[in-house]
Protein backbone atom coordinates (compact mmCIF):
# COMPACT_ATOMS: atom_id res chain seq x y z
CA UNK A 1 0.00 0.00 0.00
CA UNK A 2 1.03 3.43 -0.47
CA UNK A 3 2.48 5.36 2.29
CA UNK A 4 -0.17 8.21 3.43
CA UNK A 5 2.38 11.13 2.04
CA UNK A 6 2.73 9.53 -1.09
CA UNK A 7 -1.54 9.64 -1.33
CA UNK A 8 -1.29 13.30 -0.53
CA UNK A 9 2.22 14.43 -2.29
CA UNK A 10 1.07 13.23 -5.95
CA UNK A 11 -1.82 14.89 -6.69
CA UNK A 12 -0.17 18.14 -5.09
CA UNK A 13 2.48 17.59 -7.90
CA UNK A 14 0.64 17.46 -10.71
CA UNK A 15 -1.23 20.81 -10.21
CA UNK A 16 2.48 21.73 -9.85
CA UNK A 17 3.25 20.49 -13.14
CA UNK A 18 0.64 21.58 -15.06
CA UNK A 19 1.06 25.65 -13.57
CA UNK A 20 4.97 24.96 -14.37
CA UNK A 21 3.42 24.25 -18.16
CA UNK A 22 1.16 27.06 -18.53
CA UNK A 23 3.89 29.42 -17.39
CA UNK A 24 6.16 28.05 -19.97
CA UNK A 25 3.34 28.48 -22.31
CA UNK A 26 2.59 31.94 -20.81
CA UNK A 27 5.80 33.29 -21.71
CA UNK A 28 5.40 32.96 -25.68
CA UNK A 29 2.14 34.18 -25.32
CA UNK A 30 2.13 37.26 -23.53
CA UNK A 31 5.22 38.39 -25.08
CA UNK A 32 4.14 37.67 -28.87
CA UNK A 33 0.54 38.26 -27.76
CA UNK A 34 1.63 41.32 -26.54
CA UNK A 35 3.60 41.95 -30.26
CA UNK A 36 0.32 41.14 -32.43
CA UNK A 37 -1.97 43.71 -30.45
CA UNK A 38 0.61 45.97 -31.14
CA UNK A 39 0.54 45.14 -34.45
CA UNK A 40 -3.10 45.11 -34.94
CA UNK A 41 -3.24 49.39 -33.07
CA UNK A 42 -0.14 50.66 -34.57
CA UNK A 43 -2.23 52.55 -36.85
CA UNK A 44 -1.58 56.26 -36.74
CA UNK A 45 -5.66 56.76 -36.43
CA UNK A 46 -5.14 54.19 -33.39
CA UNK A 47 -6.02 55.35 -29.78
CA UNK A 48 -3.67 53.03 -27.92
CA UNK A 49 0.19 53.79 -27.62
CA UNK A 50 1.68 50.61 -28.81
CA UNK A 51 3.51 51.06 -25.46
CA UNK A 52 1.07 49.77 -23.81
CA UNK A 53 1.35 46.03 -25.37
CA UNK A 54 5.18 45.84 -24.38
CA UNK A 55 3.33 44.78 -21.08
CA UNK A 56 3.23 41.26 -22.82
CA UNK A 57 6.85 41.69 -22.70
CA UNK A 58 7.33 42.34 -19.27
CA UNK A 59 4.98 40.26 -17.87
CA UNK A 60 6.57 37.07 -19.65
CA UNK A 61 10.25 38.15 -18.70
CA UNK A 62 8.13 37.82 -15.12
CA UNK A 63 7.07 34.69 -15.91
CA UNK A 64 10.53 33.33 -16.99
CA UNK A 65 12.37 34.66 -14.34
CA UNK A 66 10.07 32.31 -11.95
CA UNK A 67 10.95 30.05 -14.01
CA UNK A 68 14.51 30.01 -13.98
CA UNK A 69 14.06 30.58 -10.01
CA UNK A 70 12.61 27.65 -9.31
CA UNK A 71 15.03 25.76 -11.02
CA UNK A 72 18.17 24.31 -9.25
CA UNK A 73 20.22 25.21 -11.36
CA UNK A 74 19.73 29.19 -11.53
CA UNK A 75 20.14 30.66 -14.92
CA UNK A 76 21.34 34.32 -14.53
CA UNK A 77 20.12 35.55 -17.89
CA UNK A 78 16.56 34.58 -17.73
CA UNK A 79 16.78 35.78 -13.61
CA UNK A 80 17.45 39.30 -14.91
CA UNK A 81 15.23 39.65 -17.52
CA UNK A 82 12.33 41.05 -15.80
CA UNK A 83 14.99 44.14 -14.98
CA UNK A 84 15.86 44.67 -19.37
CA UNK A 85 12.18 44.16 -19.82
CA UNK A 86 11.41 47.84 -17.61
CA UNK A 87 14.78 49.46 -18.64
CA UNK A 88 13.54 49.08 -22.55
CA UNK A 89 9.67 49.14 -22.33
CA UNK A 90 9.13 51.36 -19.01
CA UNK A 91 11.64 53.64 -17.76
CA UNK A 92 11.90 56.61 -20.57
CA UNK A 93 14.61 56.79 -22.89
CA UNK A 94 16.35 57.99 -26.00
CA UNK A 95 15.17 55.17 -28.15
CA UNK A 96 11.30 54.97 -29.20
CA UNK A 97 9.01 51.42 -27.86
CA UNK A 98 8.32 50.38 -31.58
CA UNK A 99 7.10 47.04 -32.85
CA UNK A 100 10.37 45.44 -34.11
CA UNK A 101 11.92 46.12 -30.75
CA UNK A 102 8.61 44.21 -29.05
CA UNK A 103 9.17 41.08 -31.30
CA UNK A 104 12.87 40.37 -31.13
CA UNK A 105 12.41 41.14 -27.36
CA UNK A 106 9.48 37.90 -27.60
CA UNK A 107 11.85 36.06 -29.86
CA UNK A 108 14.74 36.56 -27.31
CA UNK A 109 12.44 35.35 -24.49
CA UNK A 110 11.47 32.06 -26.34
CA UNK A 111 15.14 31.77 -27.20
CA UNK A 112 16.08 32.17 -23.37
CA UNK A 113 13.02 30.01 -22.37
CA UNK A 114 14.13 26.84 -24.96
CA UNK A 115 17.84 27.39 -23.35
CA UNK A 116 16.41 27.40 -19.59
CA UNK A 117 14.32 24.23 -20.27
CA UNK A 118 17.80 22.24 -22.34
CA UNK A 119 20.21 23.31 -20.32
CA UNK A 120 19.49 24.76 -16.51
CA UNK A 121 16.86 20.87 -15.75
CA UNK A 122 13.61 20.37 -14.62
CA UNK A 123 11.75 22.88 -12.49
CA UNK A 124 11.28 21.86 -9.09
CA UNK A 125 8.47 22.63 -6.65
CA UNK A 126 9.50 25.30 -4.59
CA UNK A 127 8.78 24.00 -0.77
CA UNK A 128 4.89 24.18 -1.33
CA UNK A 129 3.64 23.77 2.36
CA UNK A 130 7.07 21.34 2.39
CA UNK A 131 4.98 18.79 0.53
CA UNK A 132 7.78 16.94 -1.84
CA UNK A 133 7.54 13.65 -3.26
CA UNK A 134 10.34 11.12 -4.13
CA UNK A 135 12.13 11.42 -7.45
CA UNK A 136 12.83 8.83 -9.85
CA UNK A 137 14.92 6.36 -9.63
CA UNK A 138 15.16 7.02 -6.29
CA UNK A 139 11.43 6.42 -5.71
CA UNK A 140 11.68 2.99 -7.61
CA UNK A 141 14.50 1.80 -5.84
CA UNK A 142 12.62 2.84 -2.17
CA UNK A 143 9.41 1.01 -3.73
CA UNK A 144 11.43 -2.36 -4.13
CA UNK A 145 13.22 -2.01 -0.61
CA UNK A 146 9.67 -1.23 0.89
CA UNK A 147 8.93 -5.01 0.52
CA UNK A 148 11.58 -6.25 1.93
CA UNK A 149 11.45 -3.68 5.12
CA UNK A 150 8.07 -5.07 6.32
CA UNK A 151 7.99 -5.41 10.15
CA UNK A 152 11.75 -3.72 10.44
CA UNK A 153 11.64 -2.26 13.77
CA UNK A 154 10.77 1.58 13.44
CA UNK A 155 13.77 2.54 15.63
CA UNK A 156 16.41 0.70 13.42
CA UNK A 157 14.75 2.63 10.34
CA UNK A 158 15.32 5.66 12.53
CA UNK A 159 18.97 5.03 12.68
CA UNK A 160 19.29 4.52 8.98
CA UNK A 161 17.86 8.10 8.68
CA UNK A 162 20.41 9.47 11.29
CA UNK A 163 23.32 7.77 9.65
CA UNK A 164 22.27 9.24 5.81
CA UNK A 165 21.73 12.46 7.85
CA UNK A 166 25.07 13.33 9.50
CA UNK A 167 26.76 11.66 6.53
CA UNK A 168 25.66 13.78 4.00
CA UNK A 169 26.16 16.75 6.34
CA UNK A 170 29.59 15.26 6.43
CA UNK A 171 29.55 14.77 10.26
CA UNK A 172 31.56 11.16 9.56
CA UNK A 173 32.61 10.48 13.17
CA UNK A 174 28.59 11.09 14.27
CA UNK A 175 27.46 9.21 11.55
CA UNK A 176 29.81 6.03 12.16
CA UNK A 177 28.97 6.19 15.69
CA UNK A 178 25.44 5.23 14.86
CA UNK A 179 25.98 3.19 12.19
CA UNK A 180 27.81 1.21 14.94
CA UNK A 181 25.11 1.01 17.24
CA UNK A 182 22.47 0.48 15.02
CA UNK A 183 24.69 -2.82 13.39
CA UNK A 184 25.49 -3.88 17.08
CA UNK A 185 21.33 -3.75 17.99
CA UNK A 186 20.58 -5.92 14.61
CA UNK A 187 23.60 -8.39 15.02
CA UNK A 188 21.89 -9.32 18.00
CA UNK A 189 18.27 -9.85 17.12
CA UNK A 190 19.74 -11.46 14.09
CA UNK A 191 18.06 -8.76 11.89
CA UNK A 192 18.64 -8.82 7.88
CA UNK A 193 22.00 -8.98 6.81
CA UNK A 194 22.03 -6.59 4.11
CA UNK A 195 21.18 -4.12 5.96
CA UNK A 196 23.93 -4.50 8.82
CA UNK A 197 26.57 -4.83 5.85
CA UNK A 198 24.81 -1.52 4.99
CA UNK A 199 25.33 -0.29 8.76
CA UNK A 200 28.92 -1.87 8.51
CA UNK A 201 29.99 -0.28 5.03
CA UNK A 202 28.90 3.18 6.10
CA UNK A 203 30.76 3.16 9.33
CA UNK A 204 33.89 2.25 8.20
CA UNK A 205 34.04 4.38 5.23
CA UNK A 206 32.76 7.38 7.50
CA UNK A 207 36.04 6.64 9.87
CA UNK A 208 38.20 6.52 7.26
CA UNK A 209 37.09 9.78 5.88
CA UNK A 210 36.52 11.33 9.27
CA UNK A 211 40.81 10.44 9.53
CA UNK A 212 41.10 11.59 5.95
CA UNK A 213 42.19 7.72 5.04
CA UNK A 214 43.12 6.38 1.50
CA UNK A 215 40.93 3.44 0.68
CA UNK A 216 42.42 0.33 2.22
CA UNK A 217 43.36 -2.93 0.32
CA UNK A 218 40.55 -4.69 2.40
CA UNK A 219 37.12 -3.12 2.57
CA UNK A 220 33.76 -4.35 3.46
CA UNK A 221 30.99 -4.73 0.24
CA UNK A 222 28.02 -6.23 0.07
CA UNK A 223 28.27 -10.00 -1.66
CA UNK A 224 27.48 -11.24 -5.31
CA UNK A 225 24.47 -12.71 -3.74
CA UNK A 226 23.17 -9.33 -2.39
CA UNK A 227 23.03 -7.25 -5.89
CA UNK A 228 19.10 -7.87 -6.44
CA UNK A 229 18.89 -5.02 -4.02
CA UNK A 230 21.23 -2.80 -4.57
CA UNK A 231 21.32 0.53 -6.50
CA UNK A 232 23.55 0.18 -8.27
CA UNK A 233 25.94 -2.92 -9.92
CA UNK A 234 28.62 -4.04 -8.30
CA UNK A 235 31.80 -3.48 -10.21
CA UNK A 236 34.03 -5.51 -11.63
CA UNK A 237 36.61 -7.31 -8.85
CA UNK A 238 39.53 -5.68 -10.25
CA UNK A 239 38.28 -2.51 -9.81
CA UNK A 240 38.73 -2.33 -5.90
CA UNK A 241 38.67 1.87 -6.05
CA UNK A 242 35.16 1.81 -8.06
CA UNK A 243 34.20 -1.50 -5.82
CA UNK A 244 35.25 1.11 -2.70
CA UNK A 245 33.11 4.07 -3.78
CA UNK A 246 30.22 1.81 -5.48
CA UNK A 247 30.06 -0.22 -1.72
CA UNK A 248 29.34 3.12 -0.09
CA UNK A 249 26.58 4.17 -2.72
CA UNK A 250 25.09 1.33 -2.10
CA UNK A 251 24.99 1.50 1.78
CA UNK A 252 23.62 4.77 1.50
CA UNK A 253 20.84 4.16 -0.59
CA UNK A 254 19.93 1.27 0.91
CA UNK A 255 19.99 2.97 4.52
CA UNK A 256 17.38 6.00 2.98
CA UNK A 257 15.57 3.65 1.38
CA UNK A 258 14.76 1.49 4.62
CA UNK A 259 14.66 4.72 6.66
CA UNK A 260 11.94 5.90 3.92
CA UNK A 261 9.97 2.63 4.34
CA UNK A 262 10.00 2.27 7.92
CA UNK A 263 10.30 5.65 9.33
CA UNK A 264 7.53 7.66 8.15
CA UNK A 265 8.54 10.52 10.92
CA UNK A 266 11.48 10.77 9.30
CA UNK A 267 10.58 11.17 5.46
CA UNK A 268 10.52 14.99 5.78
CA UNK A 269 14.00 15.05 6.68
CA UNK A 270 15.02 12.36 4.17
CA UNK A 271 13.27 14.72 1.77
CA UNK A 272 15.91 17.45 2.57
CA UNK A 273 18.79 14.70 1.69
CA UNK A 274 16.99 13.46 -1.79
CA UNK A 275 19.70 16.05 -4.15
CA UNK A 276 22.31 13.64 -2.33
CA UNK A 277 21.17 10.24 -2.80
CA UNK A 278 20.03 11.53 -6.39
CA UNK A 279 23.59 12.12 -6.84
CA UNK A 280 25.04 9.28 -5.46
CA UNK A 281 22.60 7.46 -8.06
CA UNK A 282 23.53 9.49 -10.37
CA UNK A 283 27.23 9.39 -10.57
CA UNK B 1 56.53 41.58 -5.41
CA UNK B 2 56.60 40.36 -1.56
CA UNK B 3 55.75 42.38 1.05
CA UNK B 4 56.73 40.73 4.57
CA UNK B 5 55.57 37.23 4.22
CA UNK B 6 53.30 37.65 1.24
CA UNK B 7 53.78 37.58 -1.56
CA UNK B 8 51.53 40.09 -3.46
CA UNK B 9 50.22 39.93 -7.20
CA UNK B 10 48.35 42.52 -8.83
CA UNK B 11 46.11 40.96 -11.30
CA UNK B 12 47.22 42.09 -15.48
CA UNK B 13 44.06 43.79 -15.36
CA UNK B 14 45.26 46.03 -13.05
CA UNK B 15 48.49 46.60 -14.65
CA UNK B 16 47.45 47.01 -17.85
CA UNK B 17 44.89 50.03 -16.93
CA UNK B 18 47.93 51.78 -14.94
CA UNK B 19 50.01 51.39 -17.95
CA UNK B 20 47.12 53.05 -20.28
CA UNK B 21 46.74 55.72 -17.88
CA UNK B 22 50.22 56.31 -17.84
CA UNK B 23 51.01 56.28 -21.74
CA UNK B 24 47.27 58.20 -21.71
CA UNK B 25 49.21 60.94 -19.07
CA UNK B 26 52.31 60.96 -21.11
CA UNK B 27 50.49 62.08 -24.47
CA UNK B 28 48.22 64.54 -22.65
CA UNK B 29 51.29 66.00 -20.91
CA UNK B 30 53.62 66.43 -23.99
CA UNK B 31 50.75 67.98 -25.82
CA UNK B 32 49.00 70.27 -23.16
CA UNK B 33 50.87 72.92 -20.92
CA UNK B 34 47.59 72.36 -19.36
CA UNK B 35 48.14 69.24 -18.10
CA UNK B 36 51.63 69.62 -17.49
CA UNK B 37 50.59 71.98 -14.79
CA UNK B 38 48.15 69.40 -13.41
CA UNK B 39 50.95 66.60 -13.25
CA UNK B 40 51.76 67.06 -9.52
CA UNK B 41 48.39 65.70 -8.74
CA UNK B 42 48.08 63.65 -11.62
CA UNK B 43 51.43 61.41 -11.00
CA UNK B 44 50.08 60.24 -7.49
CA UNK B 45 46.32 59.32 -8.57
CA UNK B 46 47.61 57.26 -11.28
CA UNK B 47 50.00 55.55 -9.07
CA UNK B 48 46.91 54.98 -6.50
CA UNK B 49 45.63 52.86 -9.47
CA UNK B 50 48.43 50.43 -8.84
CA UNK B 51 48.92 50.53 -5.52
CA UNK B 52 45.09 50.31 -4.20
CA UNK B 53 45.01 47.06 -6.19
CA UNK B 54 48.40 46.03 -4.79
CA UNK B 55 47.15 46.28 -1.31
CA UNK B 56 43.63 45.04 -1.44
CA UNK B 57 45.71 41.49 -2.86
CA UNK B 58 48.12 41.98 0.09
CA UNK B 59 45.17 42.41 2.66
CA UNK B 60 43.05 39.14 1.13
CA UNK B 61 46.40 37.21 0.44
CA UNK B 62 47.53 38.14 4.18
CA UNK B 63 43.92 36.72 5.27
CA UNK B 64 43.89 34.01 3.10
CA UNK B 65 47.17 32.77 4.50
CA UNK B 66 45.91 33.56 7.82
CA UNK B 67 43.24 31.17 7.33
CA UNK B 68 45.52 27.92 5.49
CA UNK B 69 46.22 26.34 8.93
CA UNK B 70 43.15 26.53 10.65
CA UNK B 71 41.91 24.80 7.07
CA UNK B 72 44.80 22.34 6.84
CA UNK B 73 43.63 21.65 10.49
CA UNK B 74 39.64 20.80 10.16
CA UNK B 75 39.09 20.00 6.81
CA UNK B 76 38.66 16.30 5.90
CA UNK B 77 39.60 14.70 2.37
CA UNK B 78 36.12 13.72 0.47
CA UNK B 79 35.55 12.96 -2.64
CA UNK B 80 34.07 15.45 -4.99
CA UNK B 81 30.94 13.30 -5.27
CA UNK B 82 30.20 13.54 -1.62
CA UNK B 83 29.98 17.11 -1.26
CA UNK B 84 26.18 17.89 -1.57
CA UNK B 85 24.15 21.37 -0.46
CA UNK B 86 24.15 19.92 3.33
CA UNK B 87 27.86 20.70 3.38
CA UNK B 88 27.40 24.22 3.31
CA UNK B 89 29.36 25.45 5.39
CA UNK B 90 31.77 22.65 6.05
CA UNK B 91 36.03 22.79 5.45
CA UNK B 92 36.56 20.17 2.61
CA UNK B 93 40.08 19.37 1.29
CA UNK B 94 39.89 17.42 -2.08
CA UNK B 95 42.45 16.34 -4.68
CA UNK B 96 41.96 16.16 -8.20
CA UNK B 97 42.65 17.39 -11.79
CA UNK B 98 42.19 20.73 -12.92
CA UNK B 99 39.98 20.41 -15.88
CA UNK B 100 39.27 24.06 -16.82
CA UNK B 101 40.88 27.53 -15.20
CA UNK B 102 39.04 31.07 -15.95
CA UNK B 103 39.31 34.19 -14.72
CA UNK B 104 42.96 34.25 -14.04
CA UNK B 105 43.57 37.43 -15.46
CA UNK B 106 40.95 38.73 -13.11
CA UNK B 107 42.95 37.70 -9.87
CA UNK B 108 39.16 35.51 -9.42
CA UNK B 109 40.18 32.56 -10.40
CA UNK B 110 37.92 29.54 -11.23
CA UNK B 111 38.73 26.03 -11.20
CA UNK B 112 36.41 22.86 -12.50
CA UNK B 113 38.53 19.97 -9.98
CA UNK B 114 37.41 16.71 -11.25
CA UNK B 115 38.35 13.51 -9.36
CA UNK B 116 37.33 9.63 -10.24
CA UNK B 117 34.05 10.62 -8.30
CA UNK B 118 33.15 13.54 -10.24
CA UNK B 119 33.56 17.09 -10.78
CA UNK B 120 33.37 20.63 -8.75
CA UNK B 121 33.75 24.39 -9.86
CA UNK B 122 36.20 25.56 -7.27
CA UNK B 123 35.95 29.54 -6.60
CA UNK B 124 39.11 31.60 -5.42
CA UNK B 125 38.03 35.44 -4.70
CA UNK B 126 42.34 36.25 -5.05
CA UNK B 127 45.28 34.87 -6.62
CA UNK B 128 46.61 31.29 -5.73
CA UNK B 129 49.76 31.10 -4.12
CA UNK B 130 51.19 29.31 -7.64
CA UNK B 131 49.98 29.63 -10.65
CA UNK B 132 47.31 26.28 -11.41
CA UNK B 133 46.99 25.00 -15.13
CA UNK B 134 44.65 22.50 -16.96
CA UNK B 135 46.03 19.32 -16.49
CA UNK B 136 47.09 19.74 -12.83
CA UNK B 137 46.75 17.57 -9.97
CA UNK B 138 46.10 19.92 -7.13
CA UNK B 139 44.93 19.85 -3.70
CA UNK B 140 42.48 22.55 -2.66
CA UNK B 141 41.16 23.52 0.59
CA UNK B 142 37.85 25.30 1.13
CA UNK B 143 34.43 25.17 2.53
CA UNK B 144 31.60 24.16 0.72
CA UNK B 145 29.16 27.23 -0.41
CA UNK B 146 26.15 27.87 -2.60
CA UNK B 147 27.26 28.98 -6.35
CA UNK B 148 25.26 31.90 -6.02
CA UNK B 149 25.54 32.63 -2.03
CA UNK B 150 21.77 31.38 -1.27
CA UNK B 151 20.84 29.79 -4.19
CA UNK B 152 22.49 27.15 -6.75
CA UNK B 153 24.69 23.90 -6.48
CA UNK B 154 27.76 23.69 -3.64
CA UNK B 155 30.92 24.75 -5.42
CA UNK B 156 34.12 25.27 -3.10
CA UNK B 157 35.00 28.57 -1.42
CA UNK B 158 39.23 27.99 -2.45
CA UNK B 159 41.17 29.11 0.69
CA UNK B 160 44.32 27.33 -0.85
CA UNK B 161 45.15 25.59 -3.90
CA UNK B 162 48.23 24.01 -4.60
CA UNK B 163 49.78 21.55 -7.21
CA UNK B 164 50.80 17.86 -5.95
CA UNK B 165 52.53 14.90 -7.70
CA UNK B 166 50.37 11.91 -6.46
CA UNK B 167 50.43 9.01 -9.43
CA UNK B 168 46.77 7.78 -9.49
CA UNK B 169 45.93 3.94 -9.14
Amino acid sequence: MMPMSDETNLPTLKRFSSRILLLELAVPVLSFGGVILALLFSGPESAFDIRYFALGCVMGSVALAYLAWIRPRKDIVALTTPVYSVLFFVVPSDFAVNVILELLYAVSLTILLIRLKVRFGTATEPGMGGKRSLEEPLKTYCETIRGQANGLNPEVAHSAAVVFARFARGDYQEAAQVAGAAETDLAKTQGWPLLITAFDIVREQALFLEESKDRPEQFIEFSASDTGLLAKSLPRSDRLNERYEVSLDNALLLLFAVAWAASEKDQRALLGGQSFALKLFAS
Amino acid sequence: MKIGKVEVKPSILSIAVFVIFTVLLLVASINSPEVRSQLIWLIPCLFMLLVIPVALNYMSRSQYADLAPQYEAEAKTVRVRLINENMIGKPVRIEGVVERVHFQILNRPQYLVADRSGVISVKMFTSPDEDVHVNDVVEVLGQVIRRYIVVGDPVINCVSIRKIKKSGN
